[in-house]
């Protein structure tokens, strides 16, 4: 086992790039994100669709399909780089060091294979164990998931359960033969309201106990508010925002950011009160804007964010990092505000949608 | 699960029965339809009028003074009994020669479609798996140039080859197999020669439907390839072998299994030219003969039992669909 170096951090990962090679040219999913993340602990990634976030827990775990994508740049875990490792080498580390929660539970389940089979088999596979052994912890892997009579739901098949059930049993997988890290992929999106609160609390439960590290993704700030210790916000396959939990909600200064905290619906408004939106759509990654990605839909856009990209630069705060000439809440980006308001600029992309 | 898989197979029996009753009333009606009276192509007008009564009494034999409900009726009583009638040259009961040569035909349908499926299965995966690549095309040309030689030319090259040239495997004759006993109570297994025999015959018949198989396997394994599922089986770490033997054949196996059981009209086809060609004592040779001298009730005969085997073997793909996918035990169909 690899427990050589338990005092540096469990991932690291840095200027890693995807690009897919595609008939419009190359799409740069992935623009040299950096990030390190510690044993135990929880980094939210949030961003909308088409930010590239999923793209990225996909390139760290290497689960991308060969042909057409051509990654750069360093993963570490644990020290060991894995980036340039083929398919068959990354098999010791998939399930077993590494493992993915993915968004549709629908859909991620063998629909012909049993329960029981498809937890046992990663089981089989990574850890030298007996049949029965692997059976036995394929049910406590299922009552710990809270999946009631756990023996009887081994025989079954994905079809017999609800889109809940479907993904405690793809956790029970993930956890089956104890990652260090967990990549749970927008875990919640395609389930009902009323159990996503259950399926997080039970993450984030096991995560504890286990002592996993996890990569939450979701486009939802408010998934991530009270389970991740540090959130990274990705626009255009870059990371905009990084910040410890506690700062960035305090202390935003992404106006990206701030945008997508307020496009979510609060309890204290009035019912009909108009939705928050962000105008435009994320920029072509084929032909992505020259200057600042998010400027064609920022409300504090400036001649120099359309010219020059900012640099990810150190906020006041401990780890807090954002690219952004104007931040939200310094006089800068006061007076950027202040100025556009005074001029009626509105950002290119609001322009475009209020033609429409 | 095990009651929902019964329940499956009895809706399924009900809808095989009534297939059955459709199909003896078509092939009753094939013969009735045909140009020309039976009667009159046993025994000629052109004899003369002194066989009138010869005729008569044939006509009663044959039951064609009855109403035509009546002679169906009277046909599919026969049917149940297993009564095919009688081949009127040699005076045989059809069902004799159908039980000697069924099993021959049977058999070879089977090798063929055992050994098309073995090259098919693997080679439809690899090629799914390396798509878009050299190993792809080779697969797909090669297939593709067996899939247009026609049988017959392969069965003449084949036997010259093979048979005439080299003398590694016999170019005609047939020795009882495995199946022949069940039919006919006389036949011995000779497992040894009748392996023998059969192999070129097969094989002809087989090469053709690689091709068909193959391409069928390989698109539907490239869209399972693409599911979710196939994703997280990767980052469950298994080997890719199992993914693509465990995970995603079986969901990808229904549509080559329906062509490979709709196909069993296309071996019968097939069979007939190649059990003439290699000398097999089959259903094909005898539909062959049955055909050259107009024995029309021989030949009705023949038609059931190929209908009856046809329906039985979709109804046994029907049912390896509920087997390979659960879901569709679920499934209501309508009846």
């Amino acid at each position: 086992m690899a427990a050589a170096q338990p005092s540096g951090p469990l991932l690291e990962v840095a200027d890693l790039s995807t690009h897919f090679e595609t008939s419009r040219g190359l799409v740069r999913a992935v623009d040299g994100v950096s990030l390190t993340l510690d044993r135990g602990k929880t980094l939210g990634i949030v961003g909308e669709s088409g930010s590239g976030k999923t793209v990225l827990s996909r390139s760290i775990m290497n689960l991308l399909p060969k042909r057409g994508v051509v990654r750069s740049g360093s993963v570490r875990l644990e020290g060991n780089e894995i980036l340039p490792l083929s398919a068959k080498e990354m098999r010791r580390y998939w399930g077993a060091q590494m493992a993915m929660i993915f968004q549709d539970p629908m859909t991620s389940l063998n629909p012909v294979m049993k329960i029981g089979k498809q937890i046992t088999e990663a089981v089989r596979q990574h850890l030298d164990v007996t049949r029965q052994y692997a059976n036995e912890l394929a049910e406590s892997l299922l009552a710990s998931v809270r999946i009631p009579e756990p023996h009887a739901r081994l025989k079954e098949y994905p079809h017999q359960l609800s889109g809940g059930m479907r993904q405690r049993i793809c956790i029970a997988i993930a956890l089956a033969c104890g990652p260090k890290l967990l990549f749970a992929d927008e875990p919640t999106t395609a389930l009902d309201v009323t159990v996503q609160a259950q399926v997080l609390d039970l993450i984030a439960h096991q995560q504890a106990e286990r002592f996993m590290a996890m990569v939450l993704v979701t486009h939802d700030l408010g998934v991530v508010a009270g389970r991740a210790d540090e959130i990274a916000v990705m626009y255009a396959g870059r990371i905009v925002e990084h910040a410890p939990t506690g700062v960035l909600f305090a202390n935003m200064k992404m106006p990206y950011t701030e945008a997508l905290l307020a496009s979510i619906p609060k309890l204290d408004e009035h019912s009909h009160t108009r939705l928050a939106t962000i105008p435009g759509r994320p920029p072509d990654l084929v032909i992505p804007p020259p200057g600042c990605k998010f400027a064609p839909r920022c409300r504090y856009v400036q001649e120099r964010c359309v010219q020059e990209e900012p640099p990810l630069t150190a906020g006041a705060a401990p780890g807090h990092e954002f690219r952004c000439w104007f931040p939200v809440g310094t006089p800068e980006g006061n007076e950027a505000l202040a100025r556009n308001e005074r001029e009626g600029r509105v950002p290119q992309a609001a322009a475009l949608a209020g033609h429409a | 699960m095990r009651t929902e898989l019964l329940r499956f197979i009895a809706r399924r029996l009900v809808q095989l029965v009534i297939v059955l009753f459709v199909v003896s009333i078509f092939t009753f009606l094939l013969i009735r339809l045909l140009p020309g009276d039976p009667v009159q192509t046993i025994i000629p007008f052109a004899k003369g009028p002194q066989f009138a009564k010869e005729r008569a009494q044939l006509r009663r034999d044959l039951g064609l003074n009855k109403s035509l409900l009546g002679q169906y009726w009277s046909y599919v009583i026969g049917l149940l009994q297993g009564h095919l009638g009688h081949q009127y040259s040699s005076g045989l009961p059809v069902s004799t020669l159908v039980d000697q040569s069924l099993p021959v035909s049977l058999q070879l349908m089977i090798y063929a479609q055992v050994i098309s499926l073995v090259f098919a299965i693997p080679l439809g995966i690899l090629a799914a798996y390396r798509a878009g690549t050299k190993t792809d095309s080779a697969i797909n040309t090669s297939s593709f140039a067996l899939l247009a030689l026609p049988n017959f030319v392969l069965a003449l090259f084949l036997s010259f080859l093979i048979g005439a040239k080299l003398h590694w495997l016999p170019t005609a004759g047939y020795a009882p197999g495995w199946l022949d006993q069940f039919f006919d109570g006389s036949q011995h297994m000779q497992l040894g020669q009748h392996l023998t025999d059969m192999i070129l015959p097969s094989v002809t018949l087989a090469v053709g439907q690689i091709a068909v198989y193959m391409r069928l396997l390989r698109s539907d394994m490239i869209a399972t390839l693409q599911e979710n599922f196939i994703t997280l089986a990767k980052a469950k770490g298994i080997t890719n072998r199992r993914i693509l033997w465990r995970h995603a054949l079986r969901p990808s196996s229904l549509t080559m299994l329906t062509v490979a059981g709709l196909n069993v009209g296309t071996l019968i086809g097939g069979a007939i030219v190649v059990e003439v060609i290699y000398d097999l004592p089959g259903m094909g040779e005898k539909i062959f003969q049955a055909v050259e001298s107009r024995s029309y009730v021989e030949l009705q005969s023949y038609v059931v039992v190929i209908a009856v085997l046809f329906v039985v073997v979709n109804f046994l793909v029907d049912f390896l669909y509920a087997v390979l996918d659960p879901r569709i035990r679920r499934a209501r169909t309508p009846a």
